[in-house]
């Protein structure tokens, strides 16, 4: 590694070595301005101004007028416009030695479906959308701003045609997903690869605060790291959702690659752009806590729907119930009901979350060198007491011209957020279980002499010992910087060098106090501490060159890829803690310390050879060789071929002159196929069979881990098809674009953990063992059926239709994801992944429960006592769609989105264990005798119970905005917007919200509600100002 | 000036490049753990691993040291749940078709015997590695015990079982298991003869275990199940029982022992989990064989104690660090007297029953101190008294469902029924990953 590391600035020394022995001084000083229009007249703001070829080049300002100065040398060049929603439009210039002011006016056309937008498809690499075979969809710094979320992956929640986004818990820092096209692996992360400016930045979910919760080997909990990035920092986002786009990103691209492009400044005068919110967030929705004041057997009975009915701590002589279960499980229930005083403990836990988030950008430019510096600040309370989020971001990007030739840019973007948690919620002593866990007898307030919390239902936690004395917090400072070279040597050809490094430190602290009750969990207290480094480099060096003979266009590009990534970390766990020690130091037992090294290399390499002719067809060729370390020597490297064209039809004459222009302004067909890797799909060391030692009596041991390695395996492999088109009608008023995929991991190579049998002499082996599909198509429809200077109303819709299915597997029989909320999730051959696998309720011919002669549900069992499983439900959703509308009227805007997934199913874990601790609404009816005795005990083995539909449809965003008029001299522009995020949720779903998950980011834990923080309806009002 | 550029260039990829592709070959091993052939290459890792047998087979929940004697005490009725949420535990309380195919404790003692016999088998495999004969000794000696262990030890659960592991591995009967384990511990006992283990091996492995007593014993124990495996007495297996049990030490303790930190799972659950305790002060013994009142026979009191409705644990399980003994002279008394007895030599089967009886205490401080045998000498008669004896002599040792099949006890579901299961079923995580495994037994 050392080598390594030095090798990387004999780079730049080189780089800037031959750079400097090609400067000419043949140059002409030349200004360019001009004034840009809409068709209709209206000036246009942000439209970029380039001249090409070279670095030169700006934007419109807020009255659509652009300038910026070029030294460069007299010929001839292109001057090109380009901004979101327009086509771009070029106009031929020569540059003579005499030239002092070029002037250049344009008008831009409507492009409803941004075909002539560029479009970020690798590092340093951009295309315009026409040219390309496959779907990019792009999402704009506008559609991030009025979100009503500080997380930028929340805020592309409906805005991603095919896109799957979850916020899988409602902590303020709470974990985000993304799923592009269905969940495409198993074993591994499924989440896309995320690039900001050039650098492969980490989005890992890494635990450091909840070492104690067993959630379950696939889960991922916590905070994914993504929640670092400041929304306000990002020009654009492009999200290329699959292999079939993936030549630049091949090896890490099958699950899709989401580009970041962060704000640059521009040429021009300082820019200041500062904006202050305040934010409040609340419960949307209660659930069902009975507080009806009876309970059967004893008051101190516990669990006393379900439970034998007790001899302590009071005998019960009352009338009992004994019922047999059919899987063998009897019962003897106290049927005689005594008088109780119930509580809803959501009042102690819930509370109205206040943030703030404000944020300041400077950000100017002279003709060689463009500046953007950002600091921002945000803090959001969670709706659990006790929880918040911090972030503090600082931003620099500098881009210097050099000279004609060579480009540099860096940038740094520094991050220091810090989280105030609380248990995740795959344990009882969490917020949300603690209430769901607790027979909810007991005045949670009452204080002993001491002022101590008392006690509750034996075992359980005091929710108030949660809330108040439960620290757990989790620190980062994460650092991304990046260094890129641009050099264009010779006229069409470019060579881009990028450096980028992510690098993270996170600090995660635990400390639940010694409770002043008897309890079990965690009672005598805990404490925690880890510190957990990542550290991600990444080289890129990639080289294009564009050639134009007549009509025929070609772009060639070359490039080289290098990562390194190390994480390490240090988990260090106590437990008794005696009174006045708080760290894992001073803990009477002491956990063993655990260290992790993990560290690996991806690397790649690929050409890629587009052709055009005349703007109508092109098509692209690309074959990629990646590799990584975490794969065996003779398995590692692949090669990943890749194919798509594009046809503009509307670009051909025939259709100039069949004068549809009226109505049938453009189409399109466009088509991709193409395969990529999944080279980190598997951990690092995983193909080794290993000993781990430790010791028995001071002496040391060896044991085998049981979890084998496999020496032969192999990386994932994804084969993507998709076609497509793009058509716009009615003056490209209502644009529309379709696109089907067959997405599949191919030749057997879909990567398990499976499950051994124990006489196999291991617990688990890695595995390639089947394959996997995702059949879908993608509708999206834009239109902007108003577009003037006063009225703009603009509406965009999209559906997405995703079956994903597990085809083949060697291993016949389910493989069973274990988790602590005892969802039946597996993944099984000929269905979803992570579907739900359990036991079911015997029904009649016309599919009604049928009932025990005292009218229960009756569980189905095979033989005997043994239940029958079957598939109960899949927590992958069959359609995504999502609705939204945008009027400007003068000074006034409203907008709202819709967004929804339907078809799934959820495992609902916590609506049961209400039932059975007494205090939900099943409960309540066997009470009052609405349902028979032994009801809940009846359906309380049997997991059909527990998995419901999923299904939602969210008013994801609604916001209200004004422009201000302008009331001081030095504010350029400066606004009002009031915007609600979650604040209706339509679903049948008996719990907070069917959009969670107790698996975090877990690529096939899905749909498991157990314990989870729900999502909050979140408001916030906003005051933005330019100077 | 282009050719310059162009040579930079060259020279530029060709850097580039070469970052790229020194990757390749690059091999990152964990250095958190060892690899199989640092462990199977080297002496002294088969020492470490010869030492990791006992974590593996003695300590944890999942242990078979838990497993066994939890499963086993269970089945005889002669365990109580103390805290109901343990649903493992309380399956196995319940028994019959309560035991469910994915109960925790019958996964984990089928998954760590398996373990268990695959690492030993390892250092079996890998003997030729210690070139000392007296390292070699040792490591035979002590992997052969963990083998029998294990086999020995899914043989009184299962009916069936695989005796090489392997993809979809075949199942045997269990006597087979048991023959398997009676010819290695055979052949590390026809070592052991000639050579005595190293120092050094003996220095690597935790202290406590007699290696020499020890296989002797569980040769014992294991001929003294095979006698009887096929249901009907193998007297040439019941006499190697005999001649091992009379070999095998009972003034010298083989035990496994613990520390705060490596403790005792029996001691732990009972002491600091409160997950299980006696049924009561019958140990679970039914038709008349309880010693009544209680307190008669000392080794009630040895064994348990109570507080309040409880019967919380004493003897070898009373807290974290008390050593577990591997067997106990009377075990070794009562298979020379149950063998003795099956071959109707009662006045020798009596002497070996009243060393048992008469015991006022041993090496382990526990006693008897009751009359000697005074019933008929008839082999059904003498059996009863003997399985009553091994009931409250080895009480939790994990013997308990073999010897009540042995002894013919009441079956589950008959009248006068002594235990809840006759074998265990098969674990789910065997029967979804191996198709060979055979339908579950009837009960």
């Amino acid at each position: 590694m050392l080598r390594k590391q030095f090798k990387k600035p004999v780079f730049f020394a080189l780089l800037l070595l031959f750079t400097t022995g090609l400067y000419q001084n043949l140059q002409a000083q030349v200004t360019f301005k001009g004034r840009v229009t809409d068709a209709d007249g209206n000036l246009l703001p942000n439209i970029a101004v380039q001249l090409d070829p070279s670095n030169y080049g700006s934007s419109t300002d807020n009255s659509g007028n652009y300038s910026f100065s070029a030294d460069t040398r007299p010929g001839n060049y292109t001057l090109v416009f380009s901004g979101i929603g327009f086509k771009s439009f070029t106009k031929s210039i020569t540059i003579s030695s005499n030239n002092g002011v070029i002037e250049t006016d344009a008008s831009l056309k409507k492009d409803i479906n941004s075909m002539d937008q560029v479009v970020v498809i690798g590092s340093s690499l951009s295309q315009s959308r026409k040219q390309l075979g496959n779907t990019v969809n792009t999402v704009n710094s506008k559609q991030l701003l009025n979100s009503g979320s500080g997380n930028l992956t929340a805020a592309l929640q409906g805005k991603v045609a095919g896109a799957q986004v979850t916020q899988t818990s409602g902590d303020p820092a709470g974990g985000i997903s993304i799923r592009l096209r269905g969940t495409s692996t198993i074993s591994g992360s499924s989440e896309p690869l995320y690039v900001i400016d050039g650098v492969i930045v980490s989005n890992a979910t890494t635990n450091v605060t909840n070492l104690n919760v067993p959630a379950g080997a696939r889960a991922e909990i916590g905070t994914n790291r993504l929640a670092d990035i400041n929304p306000n920092d990002i020009e654009k986002i492009d999200v290329i959702p699959g292999a079939s786009a993936s030549a630049i990103y091949g090896s890490r691209a099958s699950n899709g690659v989401v580009l970041i492009t962060t704000k640059k400044g521009k040429s021009g005068q300082m820019k200041i752009d500062f904006s202050t919110s305040v934010i409040s967030n609340s419960l949307r929705k209660k659930v069902y806590i009975s507080t009806y004041g009876k309970q059967f057997g004893t008051a101190g009975l516990r669990l006393g729907n379900i439970s034998n009915a007790s001899t302590s701590p009071t005998p019960y002589t009352g009338g009992v119930e004994v019922y047999t279960r059919p899987d063998g499980q009897a019962r003897t229930l106290a049927t005689d009901i005594v008088d109780v005083t119930r509580y809803d403990y959501q009042d102690n836990i819930f509370q109205n979350g206040l943030g703030t988030d404000n944020y300041l950008s400077i950000s100017g430019g002279a003709d060689k060198t463009k500046y953007y510096f950002s600091g921002g600040f945000y803090k959001n309370e969670g709706i659990i007491v006790g929880t918040d989020f911090k972030r503090f971001n600082f931003k620099t990007r500098i881009d210097m011209n050099l000279n004609k030739y060579l480009n540099v840019s860096g940038g740094i973007a520094f991050t220091n957020s810090f989280a105030n948690e609380k248990p995740n919620g795959n344990v009882f002593w969490s917020p949300i279980n603690s209430i769901n866990i607790t027979n909810n007898l007991y005045d949670l307030t009452q204080r002993d002499a001491a002022g101590n919390l008392k006690g509750v239902e034996p075992t359980r936690v005091n929710p108030l010992s949660v809330v108040n004395d439960m620290s757990l917090t989790q620190a980062v400072n994460r650092t991304i910087s990046d260094l890129q070279i641009k050099l264009k040597p010779a006229k069409g050809l470019s060579i881009d060098y990028i450096l980028g490094i992510d690098n993270i430190a996170q600090e995660g602290r635990n400390f639940i106090k010694r409770y002043p009750y008897i309890s079990a969990q965690e009672g005598l207290g805990y404490v925690s501490s880890a510190l957990v480094n990542t550290f991600l480099i990444n080289n890129d060096v990639n080289i294009s060159y564009t050639a134009k003979f007549n009509k025929f266009s070609s772009l060639t590009t070359t490039g080289f890829q290098h990562q390194y990534q190390k994480i390490t970390g240090l988990f260090n766990e106590g437990r008794d803690l005696l009174n006045g020690i708080s760290t894992v130091n001073g803990a009477a037992v002491q956990l063993p310390q655990r260290y992790t090294d993990d560290r690996r290399e991806v690397f790649g390499a690929f050409v890629q050879q587009t052709f055009g002719y005349n703007n109508i067809f092109f098509l692209t060729a690309a074959g990629r060789l990646d590799g990584s370390t975490s794969f065996p020597k003779d398995t590692r490297t692949y090669f990943y071929p890749k194919l798509s064209g594009s046809w503009n039809i509307s670009d051909m004459d025939f259709w100039k002159e069949a004068k549809m222009n009226n109505w049938f302004n453009s189409a399109r067909l466009r088509a991709s196929w193409g395969q990529a890797g999944n080279l980190t799909g598997i951990g690092s060391y995983d193909r080794f069979t290993t000993y781990s030692s430790n010791f028995i009596n001071s002496i040391a041991t060896y044991n085998l881990n049981t979890a084998l390695g496999n020496p032969n395996v192999e990386p994932e492999r994804a084969s993507e098809f998709e076609i497509g088109t793009d058509l716009s009608f009615l003056q490209n008023k209502l644009g529309l674009s379709f696109t089907t995929y067959n997405k599949k991991i191919i030749e057997n190579s879909l990567l398990v953990d499976r499950i051994l049998a124990p006489s196999s002499g291991g617990s688990s082996i890695v595995q390639n063992v089947g394959n996997l599909t995702n059949k879908g198509w993608e509708l999206g429809i834009n239109a902007n059926p108003v577009s003037n200077k006063n009225f703009n109303w603009s509406l965009y819709g999209s559906i997405n239709r995703n079956k994903n299915k597990v085809t083949a597997s060697s291993q016949v029989s389910p493989i069973t994801l274990t988790n602590n909320g005892g969802s039946p999730s597996v993944i099984l051959a000929g269905e979803a992944l992570g579907a739900f696998y359990g036991n079911y309720f015997k029904r009649d011919a016309s599919g009604n429960l049928s009932l025990d002669s005292k009218g229960r549900p009756i569980a189905e069992t095979t033989t005997g006592t043994n239940l029958a499983r079957k598939i109960l439900g899949d927590p992958n959703p069959d359609w995504i769609i999502s609705f939204s509308n945008s009027i400007e009227y003068k000074n006034l805007s409203f907008s709202f989105l819709l967004d929804g997934a339907f078809g799934q199913e959820v495992f609902n874990a916590d609506r049961r264990t209400r039932q059975g601790v007494g205090i939900g609404d099943y409960a309540e009816r066997e009470l009052k005798g609405e349902l028979p005795r032994g009801y809940i005990w009846s359906i309380y083995g049997t997991e059909e119970w527990r998995v419901e539909s999923g299904s939602y449809l969210k008013l994801r965003e609604i916001s209200l905005g004004y422009q201000l008029p302008a009331f001081a001299k030095f504010i350029k522009t400066a606004s009002l917007s009031l915007t609600g995020r979650n604040l209706i949720s339509w679903d049948t779903y008996d719990g907070y919200d069917p959009e969670t998950n107790a698996g975090g980011n877990s690529a096939v834990l899905r749909g498991i509600d157990f314990g989870n923080v729900p999502i909050p309806k979140t408001f916030q009002l906003t005051f933005r100002a330019s100077f | 000036m282009k050719k310059i550029i162009i040579n930079k260039i060259i020279f530029f990829l060709a850097a580039a490049g070469s970052i790229t592709f020194t990757a390749c070959n690059k091999e990152y091993t964990n250095p958190s753990t060892a690899s199989v052939p640092t462990v199977t290459t080297n002496v002294d890792a088969l020492m470490n691993l010869a030492a990791g047998l006992q974590r593996r087979f003695t300590i944890g929940r999942q242990s078979p040291m838990y497993t066994a004697p939890i499963a086993g005490c269970y089945s005889v009725y002669g365990l109580k749940t103390l805290n109901a949420g343990n649903t493992s535990e309380a399956e196995l309380e319940t028994g019959k078709g309560a035991v469910s195919q994915g109960n925790a404790i019958v996964s984990q003692l089928w998954a760590q015997c398996m373990y268990t016999r695959t690492e030993a088998e390892t250092i079996l495999d890998n003997l030729t590695v210690a070139t000392d004969p007296a390292d070699r000794v040792g490591l035979k000696a002590y992997a052969s015990i963990y083998y029998g262990l294990s086999m020995g030890t899914l043989a009184q659960f299962f009916e069936k079982i695989p005796l090489v592991k392997g993809e979809n591995a075949v199942f045997s009967p269990r006597i087979d298991a048991l023959q398997k384990a009676i010819t290695q511990l055979e052949s590390a006992d026809a070592d052991l003869s000639s050579t005595t283990p190293s120092a050094k091996f003996l220095s690597k492995v935790a202290p406590g275990l007699d290696i020499k007593n020890t296989i002797k014993a569980l040769l014992a124990r294991y001929y003294n199940m095979h006698s009887m495996a096929t249901g009907t007495y193998n007297a040439t297996s019941g006499n190697k029982a005999i001649a091992f049990a009379q070999a095998a030490s009972t003034t010298v303790k083989s035990e496994f022992r613990f520390t705060a930190t490596t403790s005792n799972p029996l001691g732990e659950q009972n002491l600091t989990v409160n997950v299980y305790g006696a049924i009561d002060s019958t140990l679970g013994l039914r038709n008349g064989l309880a010693p009544i009142p209680a307190a008669t026979d000392p080794r009630i009191g040895f064994y348990i104690s109570r507080v309040g409705g409880n019967y919380p644990m004493k003897g070898f399980a009373v807290n974290l660090t008390t050593s577990y003994p591997v067997y106990l002279p009377g075990e070794m008394s009562l298979i020379i007297a149950e063998n003795y007895a099956r071959q109707g030599s009662f006045p020798i089967a009596k002497i070996a029953l009243d060393v048992v009886r008469t015991k006022v205490t041993d090496l382990y401080f526990l006693g008897a101190a009751q009359a000697a045998y005074s019933g008929p000498l008839t082999t059904p008669d003498m059996l009863t008294d003997i399985y009553k004896q091994r009931r409250i002599e080895l009480y939790f040792c994990g013997q308990e469902l073999e010897d009540s099949r042995r002894f013919a006890r009441p079956a589950p579901n008959t009248a006068g029924e002594e235990r809840n299961r006759t074998f265990l079923p098969y674990p789910l995580i065997e029967r979804d990953n191996n198709t060979n495994t055979p339908a579950d037994p009837a009960i």
